[in-house]
């Protein structure tokens, strides 16, 4: 299974690209089921979390089945949350050397995600980057962007990225990587 | 390394533990977070889940 495949099957879905239709596609493909959970994750400290494990007789499992993705349960509006969602859901595509499955991976996690910027990305991160284009890539069919592409060419910044935003149910901050020149090159690295 | 973060790594990856193949985070929206407050957030999320503290949603929109 690759993410190719989920990105195929979502071309062909109707806008905007809901949540249900792209979580049954990931279990399809993966074979392994995800349970959806809000906790009380602070979102000013951390927005959402994808964990998945493998000791069948722990308590957790026993809750929650192997793979779990925790959301908050206050702070993430809707489009934050469909978004958060799903690029959790992107990790089921994690290669073996992306995934954080030690101690020492869980360190460098830490560190690169609270010296965003300041240090070259370790293999957890570059997971989580394409994790991000992943998701972009999902809840935006590629013919859908090229439309908004040759709208906006048209009618300028009166296709505001609010516009955008709300026509695809994902957070605004985000619309603006949907325009720039390398986004399908980012895109494509993720395909394997 | 903090206490908390020890903490989640022993419950996350230690011996007998939860041994996660892989475990990820999205980011909060303050930039001033540090390693110990993003770990404390590990360490309460996985209480939650332990005891069934939460809400399983299954959002199809």
């Amino acid at each position: 299974m690759t993410y190719r495949q989920l990105y195929d099957y979502c071309q062909g879905l109707p806008l905007h690209i809901r949540r249900g239709p792209v979580r049954r596609k990931v279990i399809e493909l993966t074979g392994a089921p995800i349970t959806v959970v809000r906790t009380t994750l602070d979102v000013r400290l951390c927005r959402g979390m994808y964990l998945s494990v493998e000791n069948t007789t722990a308590r957790l499992v026993q809750q929650t089945g192997k793979t779990v993705v925790a959301l908050a349960r206050e702070g993430n509006n809707y489009c934050w949350e469909r978004f958060i969602e799903v690029k959790e859901y992107m990790h089921a595509f994690d290669s073996v050397t992306e995934a954080t499955d030690s101690g020492n991976d869980f360190d460098v996690q830490l560190r690169d995600l609270t010296t965003a910027g300041t240090v070259e990305p370790c293999d957890q991160m570059i997971g989580e980057i394409k994790a991000f284009w992943r998701a972009m890539g999902v809840l935006c069919p590629e013919h859908v962007r090229q439309e908004l592409i040759a709208e906006r060419a048209v009618r300028g910044q009166e296709l505001s990225d609010y516009a955008i935003a709300f026509r695809l149910k994902i957070p605004e901050l985000y619309v603006p990587n949907l325009f720039e020149p390398w986004y399908f090159e980012n895109l494509a690295k993720t395909f394997d | 390394m903090s206490t908390q973060a020890e903490l989640a790594k022993r419950r996350l990856f230690g011996d007998d533990s939860l041994r996660a193949s892989n475990f990820k985070i999205f980011p909060g929206t303050s930039r001033e977070t540090g390693p110990q407050q993003i770990a404390e957030q590990v360490n309460k999320v996985l209480s939650q889940l332990e005891e069934g503290d939460f809400e399983v949603v299954e959002t199809e929109d």
